[in-house]
């Protein structure tokens, strides 16, 4: 019988740590708090520019779009062009239809050249402001160029009735005729004609093959249950609706709340399944190995305790965690249990021994295993990664609340002894020579494999295998990106900076690098509508410059077979802008500019407060990089987001090696420094033989690789602990540690059954370090016992 | 001689002449293009081949001043640079306005027409115009009236008249009828057929 003082304090403590816990998680709201967005894994305050961009990029209205294609089959008999008709009718239809859902912000039919004809007239009615800086530009380099001894404004003047001369023979010319006598510099001819590349680019097509293109943008983000559920709805009424005059419609659409939605469906069934499958296999060694298997449920509040401790302190300590921190999670099912094993199955000393005086006996190597292991995963704190920082959290937390848990749960039950089956303390009473030669032979192989395999490792980092691959999915997304005009033959390049000005700055000096990178290949940017400070600095200059510019231009454009008298529009506005006596700051033309922008066209500016950025689409197949200074990034955040990861290898495993050494010096302090080596060996002999089975096998590695074994160092340095506890007191190594192992083994053998490839890595290779850790501590004996009774006396 | 046609079942005395121009087969055809502009005195004259396939389309291949071909078929139109290079015209944008219709005029596709245009037949079938006037407004400002000269069942003369100091005249020179396009000419001149 334990004292009952003893028994109602540890009650009172649990009670209240389990009713104050449960509030918490009770008072929580989990839609807000678990994000399954895969950027919540990268840091708000990422500090390479070009990622910061890339994540706030997904963040914004770009997330959001929704691109739908819809077909009608062909009727017997039916010209191509009225088939065509009857898809643009559907298409305005199902845009129409979207509209009338909350869940859709803007809905239309990429026919609709209504945002296309907006900006044109905003552009045109603004040219002398937007345009003539970089058209004054150019012609001065042209001029310098030509070496002529002509004054600059005569020389412009013949230079512009030529060019438009020359214009006139163009196809788009008969198009453009009726804006000529307002502008026959060719302002805004010369963007439209810049500006063809938009056009392959699916931007300004309303069809494609059979389909008419749809383009439509979500109220919410596709990454909260706002932008899903919802969207889907809309989009199937949509559809629905166009089926009463279209019945045989068909539509492919695709959007990010597709993918968002998927992952969190598969993670949320990842979650349930592995933590339940994780529990059960628990209980099952549980059941297996100890006598009166019922009486094992003494370990569930262990795990329980462990849990809520660590859900509480993660979700207390950020306003967002990743749902793969709960995922990873619930591997502490297999860990926490290990203190539960260590108390409970610790043999009495005697009979009727009571608890405080068998958990004195334990308290050094429970406190030296839970806290070097605390301490090591508190290291993560300092990593870059969020769900480094989250993990670390978790565990440290999960392990101080299952030590804690589990001294004061076995504080308050009368008989706290387990008793183990046979089978798991058993142990050789004697060891022949075949067995210590069998035991040696066994780790010297594993030491071969630990110093020979890891050099055939291969690391790589990539983003994907964060999320449930879902194949049919992607293939659906690139077959409507195609129709959209994205294909592989195109590269979009993203140029930024702090400011409007600097953006555009960055965007001059990113094309002309592109200009002498890929000279045949064309682009297309709305950066072009808008001059560079520099440009709009030199204006006044040139224009003071240009002398009797307004009667040479007159006389050069009769020379040239035109009737100046048509022109009187165009004299008319240049004069009134020459006399202008304040201009639009830079960023009032760039904002008016990106707010002309609807629909499609509007992710092609972002002027925002510290971050403005334009896009470019180039007319090559993805290649080089741009240049840093450049500030341009290609679109392709998966490429930046694995560069990120591998970043974050680098910065995990130093922080995984200074927590190690702080975890040796620890043991090293506590131990002493022979006995802290035999301990070290044991977890560091078991990571590099995984790491060697690893790299024999062809594997390659990531990041979670790197977690997975810090996380089974940190466990196998336990069985060491409680191993050399033993030996030092002349004991056998308690039962526990097989347990222990068995179980942890197995919990992250579930993980390892995971369809998020990182999950399973990590599980793989804890179990795998578990493992050999265990052999290591079955093994170590065995040899040197057998080494005794060679070496000892006949 | 003048007709006003709604239905393609009443061409009456035209149904010979248009069944003979509808069914030509491919063509090629040299041909001078003058474009009228009201900003300029004198029209910018374009010289170059025309090639019309039932299957690939039409084809306006310009030698000067500037060499590039415009191509018209069923899937849009593409202006095609010296080197090979293509740009897409939008769908549905100004600079596709009269392009788009070309196609189905050459072709005398009157099925086609007849629903976007109002059609006057005028002459005789030795000497003969149609009149294509756009049924939308918005459409018969922008792109006026298309209206095609012939000499029995030879196509002379093109010409879209926007009004009188806008108009674009093609005049169609020696032609040659019932030609087969050999696959470089084919690949030169039309879109490939992979994108089709």
């Amino acid at each position: 019988m334990e004292p009952p003082g003893q028994k109602w304090i540890a009650r009172a403590i649990l009670l209240g740590f389990a009713l104050a816990g449960s509030a918490w998680i009770l008072n929580l709201n989990l839609e807000q708090k678990v994000s399954t967005d895969v950027l919540d894994l990268v840091p708000t305050d990422e500090r390479s520019p070009e990622l910061s961009m890339v994540r706030s990029l997904a963040g914004e209205d770009e997330a959001r779009v929704i691109l739908l294609a819809v077909s009608v089959p062909a009727r017997a008999g039916e010209a191509p062009e009225d088939r065509a008709a009857r898809a643009d009718r559907a298409a305005a239809a199902l845009s129409r239809a979207l509209l009338e859902s909350p869940a859709i912000k803007a809905a239309m039919p990429l026919s609709d050249t209504g945002p296309r004809e907006a900006l044109g007239e905003r552009i045109f009615a603004r040219r002398f402001d937007l345009l003539l800086p970089g058209w004054l530009e150019m012609q001065a380099r042209r001029y310098a160029a030509s070496g002529t001894g002509q004054a600059w404004g005569s020389w412009l003047a013949e230079r512009t009735a030529a060019d438009l001369e020359a214009y006139l023979a163009k196809p788009e010319a008969v198009a453009t005729q009726d804006i000529l006598p307002s502008d026959p510099l060719l302002l805004v001819p010369g963007l439209m004609g810049r500006m063809s590349g938009l056009s392959q680019a699916g931007l300004s097509e309303g069809r494609s093959g059979d389909y008419a293109l749809v383009w439509a943008s979500s109220a919410a983000s596709p990454l909260v249950s706002e932008g899903q559920a919802p969207v889907f709805r809309a989009i199937d009424r949509a559809l629905a609706e166009v089926r009463c005059s279209e019945p045989q419609a068909e539509l492919i659409w695709t959007g990010i709340a597709r993918f968002a939605a998927a992952s969190r469906t598969r993670i949320e069934h990842e979650l349930t399944t592995l933590n339940l499958l994780s529990l059960l296999l628990v209980v099952a060694v549980a059941a297996l190995c100890v006598r009166r298997v019922y009486r094992a449920l003494h370990l569930v509040p262990v795990v329980m305790g462990s849990l809520l401790g660590a859900w509480v302190a993660t979700t207390a300590a950020w306003d967002r965690v990743h749902v793969l921190v709960f995922v990873v999670g619930s591997l502490l099912a297999g860990v926490a249990v290990d203190y539960g094993f260590y108390i409970y199955l610790q043999p009495l000393r005697r009979p009727q021994e009571p608890y405080r005086e068998r958990v004195c006996r334990l308290i050094r190597p429970l406190l030296a295993s839970a806290l070097t292991t605390v301490i090591g995963f508190s290291f993560l704190l300092w990593s870059e990664l969020p769900l480094i920082r989250q993990v670390g959290v978790f565990v440290s937390a999960g392990l101080v609340c299952a030590l804690g848990t589990a001294l004061l749960w076995f504080a308050q039950v009368d008989d706290s002894h387990l008793e183990t089956r046979g089978f798991v303390r058993r142990r050789p009473s004697a060891v022949g020579p075949a067995a210590r030669r069998a035991a040696r032979f066994a780790l010297l192989l594993g030491a071969a494999v630990a110093v020979l395999g890891p050099w055939r490792l291969h690391w790589r980092d990539d983003i994907r295998e964060l999320e449930i691959p879902t194949p049919e999915l992607k293939s659906n997304d690139a077959r409507v990106r195609s129709l959209f005009g994205e294909t592989e033959g195109r590269t979009v390049y993203i140029t930024r900076g702090g400011t409007p000005a600097a953006a555009r700055s960055s965007l001059k000096a990113f094309l002309e690098w592109h200009q002498g990178r890929y000279p045949e290949a064309a682009t297309a940017t709305l950066g072009y509508a808008l001059p560079t400070e520099e440009e709009i600095g030199l204006t006044p200059g040139r224009l003071a410059g240009l002398g009797n510019f307004e009667p040479e231009l007159r006389s050069a454009l009769a020379r040239h077979g035109f009737d100046p008298g048509a022109f009187r529009a165009f004299f008319e506005a240049w004069e009134a802008d020459r006399g202008r006596a304040t201009r639009t700051g830079y960023d009032e033309l760039a904002g008016n500019l990106a707010g002309a922008l609807k629909g499609p066209l509007a992710s092609l500016i972002h002027v925002g407060h510290g971050a403005s950025w334009f896009v470019t689409i180039a007319e090559e197949p993805p290649g080089a990089e741009p240049p840093a200074w450049t500030d341009t990034v290609t679109d392709s955040q998966l490429q930046n987001l694995n560069k990120l990861f591998g970043r974050y290898r680098v910065s995990a495993l130093r922080l995984s090696s200074v927590g190690l050494a702080f975890v040796g010096a620890s043991v090293f302090v506590l131990y002493g420094i022979r006995k802290g080596i035999r301990i070290f060996a044991v977890p560091a002999g078991a990571c590099l033989f995984a790491f060697g089975v690893f790299g024999l096998a062809g594997a390659t590695l990531n990041l979670f690789n790197l977690l997975g074994a810090f996380l089974g160092v940190c466990l196998s340095h336990n069985y060491a602990i409680f191993s050399a506890e033993s030996q030092g007191a002349g004991e056998e190594p308690p039962p526990s540690i097989r347990m222990s192992a068995i179980a942890t083994a197995s919990s992250f053998g579930v993980l390892a059954l995971s369809h998020i490839p990182v999950v399973s890595s990590l599980g793989s290779t804890v179990a795998v370090i578990v493992l050999a850790a265990l052999a290591i501590t079955e093994l170590s004996p065995l040899a040197s016992e057998a080494t005794r009774a060679h070496d000892g006396p006949p | 001689m003048s007709l006003a046609l709604k239905d393609p079942a009443e061409l009456g005395v035209w149904a010979p002449l248009v069944e003979a121009l509808a069914s030509k087969g491919a063509i090629r055809a040299s041909f001078t293009e003058r474009r009228y502009f009201s900003i300029r005195k004198e029209p910018t004259v374009l010289t170059g081949v025309m090639r019309l396939s039932p299957d690939l389309g039409l084809s306006l291949a310009y030698a000067a001043p500037d060499r590039l071909t415009l191509i018209v078929d069923p899937v849009g139109i593409l202006v095609r640079d010296e080197k090979g290079g293509d740009r897409r015209v939008p769908a549905g944008s100004r600079e596709s306005g009269a392009l788009a219709f070309l196609l189905p005029v050459m072709r005398f596709d009157i099925a086609a027409l007849a629903p976007h245009f109002d059609i006057l037949a005028s002459g005789d079938p030795a000497d003969w115009s149609f009149a294509f006037t756009p049924r939308d407004n918005s459409l018969a400002r922008a792109l006026g009236t298309i209206v095609v000269h012939g000499k029995a069942s030879e196509v002379t003369r093109i010409e879209f008249r926007r009004s009188s100091t806008q108009r674009i005249e093609i005049e169609v020179g020696e032609t040659a009828a019932g030609v087969a396009f050999t696959p470089d000419e084919a690949r030169r001149f039309f879109r490939g057929a992979g994108a089709r």
